[in-house]
């Protein structure tokens, strides 16, 4: 019965109480003012620390330790009582418990080099041989038996939990807590994604598209030596620059940056005959740009003919790479979308920013709700299954902030915003989808814990190292076996710094009026 | 046309074959024999009518086994160095040509002429097709990649310019020299004819097939432009194929077709035609 329960308030009033007493020299009346909390079941840490703190200085060090285990126990309390059963295992000679305890404390992200001073502390002051060598590379269990109270002494615990009650984090794994997982621990090596819901064949072709985020994205594939797919590549006859400028090699196929779902959504409907294509083409100085793909080909194109044809072919490339594709990752970047008055569909960027002109009468602005945006990637996915039913699709957000803001807000909060909506759709596609996972690119780069550390100074570039631990991160998670053409881990900063120099190409830089293009 | 006697010396390689088959008199039946020789710089030959008596033409080929090969060497002269050589041998044949006749014989070249062939008879791999802006209606390769033009006009412009190198040299060596250079006649619509013929690259051709044939015309099309306006920077007139040897597309019709890639005697003499009326600035065309 819930009423059973102490609530959180009453624990915190008795544990003030006890704390008092126990400062007032009277151990026996704050361990009496703690130990009804301790019947009912409490879950909270703290109530079984102060217990076993006041057991020990009573003397009553079985009690103690019974206490300070079962406090260790409950996930969250921190490493106090570890702390506590440390110094008394090493008091009295329990070299072999104390030496779990580390373990145990290792685990919860207690600093290493602070353990390892312990340990050799510890070693120092043996005599003979150890008796329970088994600690010194202690399995699961091991641990867990020193800190269990039904196992350490052979003292049954003074509360047995209540048939039904678990508490239900015990059975969560090491990286659903932030002690174990996180603190403490140097961003670099955290995993992010220690639960990919499938894996990936090293002869299964991967397609990606998205942000300006997501080329390093495809970049790193690229050169991973894993099957990338690229259903539109440069010829032969265009020169390694042509090819650039043309803007082959950056994506599976030459669609540019596609920021919203909005814009993938009318790419794939197009590309799948859903939708007549769409022409929209600027002239400017006797070149024709696509609006559609305004930096795609450096300079436009040389006749309207030539980026209609263009267009269709590359709907076509589109077309087969969805149907080719065994996975396909996307990168959201954005909510913000500009949008044409009179046909309706979206554009990358401004019209006027990176090629044609923009007029209040054929363009406004747009900022896709969570509703829009996940019935946009709703409809993106009934599309791609319709042509390929076992594509296993990755989504990641972009976490490179807005470069300019259409909105009222200030500009981090409008990211924010945006990065919000996006991060949300996914976490809903996800949860009833087997063959959909969100990558977590945007946490690695710009999870407050990373403390910034993979931005530039300009706060929004994103550094080499940073591009590195996600795609390190994907690696692992999603692939079994070696690629063809492996890169070694220390080519990872090499790779992307290669990558960072040839600079992952922002349409959205055209939304800064100020910025040097 | 002037009763006066006109000088020309045309110099070059397989297409200086196909032009003088059209006019080259029977009274000298080894005249193509001899060219091929090493030893052979150059040779006088006799002319059909109407320019038996007045017209002395000169020809030099330019053959694997020259005397004079490589007869153009070096850096290109766009790059700015002047390194770009030509061989004595020819040379000396066109100095002393141009000394004899005075500084009035015309230079004919027919240098290269295979650029457009080389670039697209044979069918590339990856097929691919391009717009060709100053004749953007030609139909497009529906099936193939969608090169840029200006990728394509590139290429053609690497390809050329041996050929317009070459010319600037000599324009270079001799400032008020009458020069004009004849560009290859367009490529033959069919590609069954192209199979059935013997030269070198139609079995290449059998191995990969043959491009499209708007393909191969805008090639064409792309290296004459280039050409014409290349040399017509260095006052250098260009011949392009007969009206009426073309059939209603811009293709060579076949019956001007000499193999896959040359032209026919009858379309040398009536290419000749248009030199000499030019010449003599006929046709309401400034002279050479």
């Amino acid at each position: 019965m819930t009423e059973d329960f102490p609530s959180p308030d009453e624990e915190i009033a008795a544990l003030l109480v006890a704390r008092d007493l126990a400062e007032a020299g009277e151990p026996e009346r704050a361990i009496d003012a703690l130990a009804s909390f301790a019947a009912r079941q409490s879950l909270n840490p703290e109530i079984y620390l102060e217990l076993g703190r006041q057991h020990r200085l009573a003397g009553r060090d079985d009690l103690a330790l019974t206490y300070l285990r079962h406090s260790a126990q409950l996930e969250f309390g921190g490493n106090q009582a570890l702390y506590h059963l440390l110094d008394m295992h090493i008091n009295a000679g329990d070299f072999g418990l104390a030496i779990g305890v580390l373990a145990r404390m290792l685990k919860q992200g207690v600093d290493r080099e602070d353990v390892l001073g312990v340990v050799a502390g510890l070693l120092e002051q043996m005599q003979g041989p150890i008796d329970s060598v088994n600690w010194l590379a202690p399995s699961a269990s091991s641990v867990e038996a020193s800190t269990s109270p039904a196992t350490a002494d052979g003292t049954p615990p003074a509360f047995e939990p209540r048939p039904g009650r678990h508490h239900p984090y015990r059975q969560q794994p090491d990286h659903a807590f932030w002690n174990r997982s996180v603190a403490q621990r140097p961003w670099a090596e955290i995993n992010l994604l220690a639960a990919p819901k499938f894996s990936i064949g090293a002869e299964e072709p991967i397609a990606a598209a998205g942000s300006c985020f997501a080329r390093h994205i495809s970049r790193c594939l690229r050169q991973s030596g894993y099957r990338y797919l690229e259903t539109e590549q440069a010829h032969s006859i265009l020169t390694p620059e042509e090819a650039k400028a043309c803007g082959y090699g950056d994506f599976s196929a030459r669609y540019g940056n596609i920021y919203t779902p909005r814009q993938l959504l009318e790419l794939v409907e197009q590309a799948l005959g859903h939708r007549p294509i769409i022409e929209d083409f600027h002239e400017a100085d006797g070149r024709v740009f696509d609006l559609l793909r305004p930096t795609i080909q450096q300079g436009g194109f040389s006749s309207w003919q030539e980026a209609h044809h263009d267009r269709s072919y590359h709907l076509r490339c589109v077309a087969r790479m969805l149907a080719e594709a065994g996975v396909f990752v996307f990168t959201l970047g954005l909510t913000e979308a500009w949008i044409n008055n009179k046909r309706g569909h979206s554009y990358p960027v401004c019209p006027g920013t990176a090629a044609g002109s923009y007029d209040p009468d054929s363009h406004h602005f747009h900022n896709f709700s969570f509703a829009e945006t996940l019935a946009d990637m709703r409809s993106v996915l009934r599309l791609l299954r319709g042509i390929n039913p076992g594509l296993k699709v990755i989504l990641t957000v972009s976490p490179v902030p807005l470069m300019a803001t259409m909105e009222h807000d200030h500009v981090v909060v409008a990211t924010s915003a945006s990065k919000a909506v996006l991060r949300g759709v996914c976490a809903d596609l996800e949860h009833d989808d087997a063959q959909l996972q969100y990558f977590p690119s945007f946490e690695i780069i710009s999870a407050t814990a990373s403390q910034g550390c993979y931005f530039e100074p300009d706060q929004r570039t994103i550094r080499p190292e940073g591009v590195a631990h996600v795609m390190r991160t994907f690696l692992s998670a999603y692939f079994r076996e070696p690629p063809a053409n492996s890169a070694t881990a220390e080519e990872d900063t090499y790779v992307a710094r290669a990558n960072q120099q040839q600079s992952a190409e922002c349409d959205e830089l055209f939304n800064n009026p100020y910025h040097e293009h | 046309m002037n009763t006066e006697t006109a000088d020309f010396l045309a110099f070059g390689m397989s297409h200086l074959i196909g032009l003088l088959r059209g006019i080259v008199a029977d009274d000298d039946p080894g005249w193509q024999t001899a060219l091929t020789k090493r030893s052979t710089c150059e040779r006088s030959l006799p002319l059909i009518e109407p320019w038996r008596n007045d017209i002395r033409l000169t020809a030099t080929l330019i053959t694997p086994t020259s005397e004079f090969l490589p007869a153009f060497q070096g850096c290109s002269l766009a790059t700015g160095t002047a390194t770009f050589i030509c061989h004595p041998n020819l040379h000396h044949v066109l100095a002393n040509f141009l000394a004899a006749t005075k500084g009035k014989g015309a230079l004919v070249s027919l240098l290269n002429g295979h650029d457009h062939s080389v670039l697209s008879l044979i069918q590339h791999p990856n097929r691919y097709d391009f717009v060709l802006p100053t004749h953007p209606d030609l139909p497009i390769d529906s099936a193939a990649q969608v090169l840029p033009y200006r990728a394509v006009a590139r290429q053609v412009r690497e390809q050329v310019a041996p050929t317009i190198d070459a010319l600037a040299l000599l324009r270079a060596l001799w400032p008020e020299a009458r020069m004009c250079h004849v560009l290859p006649p367009p490529p033959v619509a069919s590609s069954k004819h192209i199979l059935s013929q013997k030269e070198a690259i139609v079995s290449e051709c059998h191995n990969h097939g043959v491009s499209g044939k708007y393909l191969r015309l805008k090639y064409f099309l792309e290296c004459q432009a280039q050409l014409t306006s290349a040399l017509a920077a260095l006052n250098i007139a260009t011949f392009t194929a007969p009206p009426e040897t073309l059939d209603s597309q811009g293709f060579l019709a076949t019956e001007y077709c000499w193999d896959a890639t040359h032209g026919s005697p009858e379309y040398g003499r009536r290419q000749f035609a248009a030199i000499v009326e030019r010449s003599t600035g006929g046709a309401d065309q400034a002279p050479l």
